[in-house]
């Protein structure tokens, strides 16, 4: 517990992560085939006159976090200056209309599309954002009507293959779902929200070496694109390469000091590299930020456990009670959190119903596993309990 | 006839009163004559200078004093009356007696001249007003008050002259009783002269007494008596009444009495003689300073004019007053003798004298009085032309800024007074002629007429007579067919006055003479009404006549006889192709006189010449005006309006809609239905702007309208054609609740449509969408019943029963399958997903092994040689059968070898169903599905490591020696290890097939995860934290203001 104090306090972890917080680059990627600039510009595609921007619905990244959000506003404020200028401009109004489904403000998005249709009823990009948003809320079924109305796979648009992956992908066709994300890739190799959602994909079913090459594509691309860079680390762990990965994430780090998927997955190098305090301060850092998921939690509290159990085999020993007031702190915690949110559900909005339908149906199936209960968002806002718990 | 004349001052009113009553002038004259205004006693009718002249002549105080001041001093005359009439009834008796007699005598004569100048001018104003109309009695002069004083007078005289007999100024009592007894007309006065003449031989009023007995006698018309005592005067060279007694001498041979014409000669000399003698006289006097109330020299000298006029002595004349440097007076003399010449009927010699005067002096101050007898000369000796040139030079000599009224512009009154004698002649003769004309029918008269009359319009435009003479005047142009300016004149009449006894008539002939005008004349031949390409001049003519219908309209509005003339106009117009101007003038009259045959007429030209010209806004515009103009439609107008704007509504939008204006097309399509709700095209014409709605992408617009169909005209023939619309609308705009309730509605309201099936469809298909998954069941459930062999029913069957299966009705689900695998027919894919579906689904309402069976046979089909392909159907059937054999897998797993005793029978038991289980996973890689081919394996994997390790972790038999355990425990392992390495190949294998089929699922993920368990030595460890395959991109155009934010 003392290294954890000790890693919290004399580490440079946090003072990084707060600098990096200030010095943070928007989290906007950039193309393979735009000349990239600042982090603060993204996918300037000068060829096609288009400006891509890059969201997920996974909080735990960094395309979602505020500072992100902040980036994006500017280019959204730019717009909404420009459309007070020129009301019917349809660009101005469906990059809004992107940009605030990349910021998750899907209602006004949603209303900006329909602006769009109603002067324009096949606009193909108009549909394209309705279906972004009914995948952002959770139904599939209707992204389904959108993305058929405008060729589906038939169509050249990688944004539109994407998203039939993705519904595919809900639909549990994981091997379909897999085939229309390549075909999105070879439709548009600068797709990079195709070839993260094929790599992740890749990666969660253990292939590696194609994984890797999507990552790296990505990288090639955008260098400091941080979830590729995230996935990079887990492959280059999974070879033995722990320097390598943890200088990969600590770069990712230093750019998104609480970014939960780099931090759970810097920990893991870490026990490798027998870094155990190490491991357990970036799990403290993970625990004490907001990004974490529920869901994840049973994985944290196991790789915490390995982590004490190789830290007791080296003789670092943590007391089981340290570990079952830890555990049960969490537990505790955990159902309180989930009757909280039940009672709270009713009403609800449609984007929040959305956001906990995309994270419950794009975790990839696990049949005969059925998620009966659904948890909090983020499971760790009571710092202090867990802080006493583990300081125990 | 007794000769006389006047002497022009206003103290001779006796004068002037004979005059009035000699020569016919008015008592206005007479009272300008006694201002002095008039001062050329050239007329014939002259009178003689009276007693009254002769008192005025010499009487004091009366001259050049102001109304104000005479009134002033009589005020002080009563006073001083009523003072002495106190001193004289006083008892005690003044020693001025007789001068207080004596002034009282003469205050009342001084009152009587005071009162007498009163009453004349009373009666000359009475006179001027009643001359005017000329209605009731005609004033007589009543001086009774001043003649009341006058015997008060003789009364104070008559007392002094009994009181004071002896008394020193005694004669000059007697002379003012007798005077003022003269001028009575009592014959006493002779006496008292007489008596004075007697008494009083030396008196100095002896002369004066000759003097007024002359008076008297030449009043009394007895010349004889009167030139006795005139000449009795002549003995007193030196006394005051010397002048006068000699003048009026003359005038006694003037009118004495003669036997003959050299009697009647010599006494003209005579009086020429004492004429001329006056004439130095008052020359004398005047250069003596000695004054008097007029001047004696000037009258003298007119009186010469008389004598000479009337002796004919032209000569003589000219060479005396050449002489004395009075040629004016000589052309006196002339226009005097041109008045002679006229009473003695010598009109050639009177016109040659007036002539004459008028040539040699111009600016003489009489000349138009000269002028208008010239011209009354010419009339009397029927010279028509002459007196039309005279007339017309009365005008340009006299009237305005001329020589002759600048030579007398001193003489403002004479200046008027031409003016007035100019009109008055000029009127006088334009009427006399006229009324000739048309008693005669002569047209020189009637030409004379309109010449004089046109004269006088010219000169007197604003005069109160102007009115009828210019009536008078445009009626003998019309006579005479010069419209043109008849109807000029007509206009001028009736413009101005509005309540004229001519206005209405001229008014009418204004429009009916310029009619006339445009009637006769052949006009070039005009295009056809309503195709002038651009405006062309309206002739002259046709303007005015428009110009004077304005006129007449103006005037009189209200008149019935107006309603053709509007017409006229507003066609004139629209006949030489000034549209705008035209259109105005027919919709006025449609709304001056809406109820006039001309208002119909004028609507229908209207409407024809927008809607000949394709001009649909306006003729729009029009109809809807004319639609609500009650006054003016009759039923059969109304419904030609009504027709005509249905008409151009219509047209109106289908014009926009081909001009590729389809906004403008929509709104008028919109427009027609709004105006005509209950026409047979209002539902059309509602479609129509929806379509032109949708070509501009006013999507909204259009609903709206499509929405107004399906409410308002349910059963029209668009509806079916609105609800495709409106769905395709809907469904774009992914507003697809509404999008399914029209493809809904289409599709049940219109069962034989073509779009019918696919509506329904849709409408299920969008109610999925929405999560209204029973609405989407219930309209594909629907569909298969309506349409069970179209080409869309094996969709439809699946997503019917893909959701009944989702919504758990798993035998309603079956049934669909049954039906689509039947209906199937040559499509083996379909039929054997179909079978696939109906195995997996039945499982839910029968055994395992009856499902097991049923779908088993469907495998078979599967897995023959040359089966079709049918992926899906392979996957389903793989999954269902791979969830059935589950239960026993779990059971497989569950069965523990828990006793070494019976360690045989536990294994075998669990040998044997691992052979169950590993058959039915081997029946369901023979289907040959990717994933489950790998799941399979996987389970298969699990089933040998499960096996292996129940082997390595079997309780050794108890009580068994070490040696026997470990015999047991050898020969387990012997077996296990296999089994674990079978267990490894399941998973390597799996895991490969994986890869090769490129199909990653999470059994691929377990099959890794089990690879890295059974050899972590070959397989490393991964323990990750990744993303959701949740990446989304967001393509946004760089517009300029992203760019340059981008750029910045």
């Amino acid at each position: 517990m003392t290294n954890f104090k000790t890693r919290l306090i004399s580490g440079d972890a946090m003072n990084r992560g707060i600098t990096k917080i200030l010095l943070a680059p928007a989290l906007l990627m950039v193309s393979a085939a735009c000349s990239t600039t600042s982090h603060h510009v993204a996918n300037v595609d000068s060829k096609k006159g288009e400006v891509s921007y890059y969201s997920t619905s996974d909080r735990r990244t960094s395309l979602n976090d505020t500072r992100s959000v902040d980036s994006m506003k500017q280019t959204e404020d730019t717009l909404k200056e420009h459309l007070r200028k020129q009301r019917t401009d349809v660009d101005a109004i469906l990059a809004l209309a992107n940009i605030q489904v990349a910021k998750g403000e899907l209602d006004a998005a949603e209303n900006n599309c329909r602006s769009v249709l109603r002067k324009d009823l096949k606009n193909k990009e108009a549909k394209i954002v309705l279906a972004q948003i009914a995948i952002r809320r959770g139904k599939y079924d209707l992204a389904s009507i959108f993305l058929t109305s405008v060729g589906g796979v038939e169509t050249k648009d990688s944004n539109v293959i994407n998203m039939m992956a993705m519904v595919e992908l809900k639909r549990g066709n994981n091997g379909l779902a897999m085939t229309l994300f390549k075909q999105a890739i070879k439709t548009n190799g600068n797709d990079h929200a195709a070839r993260m959602n094929l790599g992740v994909l890749l990666v969660k079913f253990r292939q590696l070496p194609q994984a890797a090459v999507e990552f790296e594509r990505v990288l090639k691309s955008v260098p400091n694109h941080t979830d590729a860079q995230i996935h990079l680390a887990i492959i280059k762990s999974s070879q033995g390469k722990y320097s390598d990965a943890e200088d990969i994430l600590e770069d990712v780090l230093d750019h998104d000091a609480q970014n939960p998927l780099a931090l759970y997955n810097l920990a893991v190098v870490q026990k490798a590299a027998e870094k155990y305090d190490d491991a357990l301060a970036s799990l403290k850092v993970y625990m004490k930020a907001a990004r974490g998921r529920a869901k994840d939690n049973e994985q944290v509290f196991a790789l915490i456990e390995d982590i004490q159990k190789d830290q007791s085999a080296k003789g670092n020993k943590v007391s089981d009670e340290e570990i079952q007031a830890m555990a049960s702190s969490v537990v505790n915690d955990d159902e309180t959190k989930a009757a909280k949110k039940t009672a709270a559900a009713k009403p609800k909005d449609a984007d929040a119903d959305a956001e906990e339908g995309v994270e419950e149906s794009e975790e990839v199936s696990e049949a005969p596993v059925v998620e009966t209960k659904k948890e909090p968002e983020s499971e760790f806002d009571d710092v202090e309990a867990l802080e006493k718990a583990l300081s125990h | 006839m007794f000769r006389g004349t006047l002497i022009r001052n206003k103290l001779w009113v006796t004068g002037l009163l004979s005059i009035l009553a000699f020569g016919g002038l008015s008592p206005a004259e007479a009272l300008a004559q006694s201002q002095g205004r008039l001062g050329d006693a050239v007329s014939s009718k002259m009178a003689a200078p009276t007693q009254e002249d002769h008192a005025a002549y010499f009487s004091e105080n009366r001259k050049e004093v102001s109304k104000t001041d005479l009134q002033k001093a009589d005020g002080l005359r009563l006073k001083t009356i009523n003072s002495i009439k106190d001193l004289v009834s006083s008892k005690k008796k003044s020693v001025r007696r007789f001068e207080l007699l004596l002034r009282l005598g003469e205050i009342h004569v001084e009152r009587h001249d005071y009162l007498r100048d009163l009453d004349t001018e009373t009666y000359a104003k009475a006179f001027e007003s009643w001359s005017k109309t000329k209605k009731g009695t005609e004033p007589k002069p009543n001086f009774n008050r001043s003649e009341a004083e006058l015997t008060n007078a003789a009364n104070a005289f008559r007392q002094l002259v009994n009181e004071f007999p002896k008394h020193p100024r005694t004669d000059a009592a007697l002379y003012s009783l007798a005077r003022t007894l003269g001028r009575m007309n009592k014959e006493t006065s002779v006496d008292y002269y007489k008596q004075l003449i007697k008494s009083f031989p030396k008196s100095p009023l002896i002369p004066d007494t000759y003097l007024s007995l002359g008076e008297y006698y030449f009043d009394k018309h007895n010349i004889d008596a009167a030139l006795e005592n005139y000449k009795k005067v002549l003995d007193f060279k030196e006394n005051r009444v010397y002048p006068f007694a000699v003048y009026k001498l003359g005038w006694a041979y003037y009118n004495a009495s003669a036997k003959n014409d050299k009697e009647t000669a010599d006494n003209y000399k005579k009086a020429v003689t004492a004429f001329k003698l006056v004439v130095k006289l008052a020359e004398r006097d005047k250069k003596a300073g000695k004054k008097s109330n007029f001047d004696l020299r000037e009258e003298a000298i007119r009186d010469l004019i008389m004598v000479w006029a009337d002796s004919e002595e032209v000569d003589t004349a000219w060479a005396y007053f050449k002489t004395i440097g009075e040629q004016d007076s000589f052309y006196k003399m002339l226009e005097r003798l041109g008045h002679i010449y006229f009473e003695q009927g010598k009109n050639t010699q009177s016109i040659a004298v007036f002539q004459r005067l008028l040539k040699e002096s111009p600016r003489r101050g009489n000349n138009p009085t000269v002028h208008a007898k010239l011209v009354e000369l010419y009339d009397l000796t029927n010279n028509t032309q002459n007196v039309v040139v005279e007339i017309q030079k009365m005008h340009t000599l006299y009237l305005g800024d001329t020589v002759w009224a600048k030579a007398n512009a001193k003489d403002k009154a004479g200046v008027d007074e031409a003016t007035l004698l100019a009109e008055n002649t000029t009127h006088r003769y334009g009427a006399l002629f006229h009324q000739r004309g048309q008693k005669s029918k002569s047209e020189a008269y009637l030409k004379s007429s309109s010449e004089i009359y046109k004269m006088y319009l010219s000169s007197f435009p604003k005069s109160t007579n102007a009115y009828e003479i210019r009536y008078y005047l445009a009626e003998i142009l019309f006579d005479f067919k010069q419209y043109d300016q008849a109807s000029d004149h007509y206009l001028v009449v009736a413009k101005s006055d509005p309540s004229g006894k001519y206005h209405k008539t001229s008014a009418l002939n204004t429009v009916a003479a310029m009619n006339q005008v445009v009637f006769a004349t052949k006009w070039p031949t005009l295009p056809p009404a309503g195709q002038v390409a651009s405006p062309m001049e309206i002739p002259a003519q046709k303007k005015k006549l428009i110009a004077t219908i304005d006129q007449y309209i103006g005037l009189l509005p209200k008149e019935k006889e107006g309603d053709p003339m509007r017409f006229t106009a507003a066609q004139t117009y629209f006949d030489y192709g000034h549209y705008d101007d035209a259109i105005k003038r027919f919709y006025k009259v449609t709304t001056d006189i809406p109820e006039s045959k001309q208002a119909k007429s004028a609507v229908r030209l209207i409407l024809g010449f927008h809607s000949e010209k394709q001009d649909w806004d306006s003729l729009i515009s029009w109809s809807q005006r004319f639609a609500k103009a009650d006054k003016v439609l009759d039923n059969d107008l109304r419904k030609f309006v009504v027709d005509v704007l249905r008409g151009a509504m219509f047209k109106k939008a289908l014009v926009q809609e081909k001009a590729g204006k389809f906004e403008a097309a929509a709104l008028a399509f919109v427009e027609y239905q709004k105006e005509f709700p209950s026409d047979a095209n209002a539902d059309r014409a509602l479609y129509n702007a929806m379509l032109n709605y949708f070509k501009v992408g006013r999507v909204e617009n259009a609903v709206t309208v499509g929405n107004q169909i399906l409410e308002k005209y349910p059963k029209s023939e668009t509806v079916s054609d609105v609800l495709a619309n409106l769905g395709m609308t809907h469904e774009s705009l992914a507003r697809f609740d509404e999008a399914a309730s029209m493809y809904k509605r289409l599709a049940q309201t219109f069962p034989a449509d073509k779009r019918a099936a696919g509506a329904l469809f849709n409408a299920a298909i969008l109610y999925k969408g929405t999560g209204k998954v029973e609405d989407s069941i219930a309209l594909l459930t629907d569909f298969n019943r309506r349409w069970p062999t179209h080409e869309l029913s094996g969709d439809v069957s699946i997503e019917l029963a893909s959701l009944l299966e989702k919504s758990g009705r798993m035998v309603d689900a079956a049934k669909v399958y049954e039906d689509m695998a039947r209906r199937a027919g040559n499509k083996p894919d379909l039929v054997l997903l179909a079978q696939a579906k109906v195995a997996v689904a039945k499982a839910s309402t029968q055994n395992a092994e009856a499902s097991w069976k049923d779908m088993e046979k469907v495998a078979n089909t599967l897995s023959a040689k040359g089966a079709p392909v049918a992926y899906e159907a392979r996957n389903i059937l793989a999954a269902g059968m791979f969830k059935l054999v589950e239960p026993d897998f779990a059971a497989f797993m569950a069965i523990k070898v828990t006793d070494g005793a019976k360690i045989e029978k536990q294994v075998a038991a669990k040998q044997n169903k691992l052979e169950v289980v590993a058959d039915r996973f081997s029946k369901i890689i023979e289907i040959g599905s990717a994933e489950y081919v790998v799941a399979a394996m996987y389970r298969l994997g699990e089933a040998h490591e499960n096996f292996a390790n129940s082997l390595f972790k079997a309780p050794s038999p108890q009580g068994a020696s070490q040696s026997d355990v470990d015999k047991f425990k050898t020969e387990l392992e012997k077996v296990a290890f296999p089994l674990r390495e079978e267990a490894y190949k399941f998973f390597e294998t799996a895991y490969k097939r994986s890869k090769e089929v490129d199909t990653f699922t999470v059994w691929t993920r377990r099959t890794f995860q089990k690879m890295v368990d059974l050899s972590p030595d070959k397989h490393q460890e991964i323990d990750e934290l990744s993303a959701d395959p949740a990446y989304l991109s967001h393509d946004v155009k760089l517009i300029p203001a992203v760019a340059e934010l981008i750029n910045d």
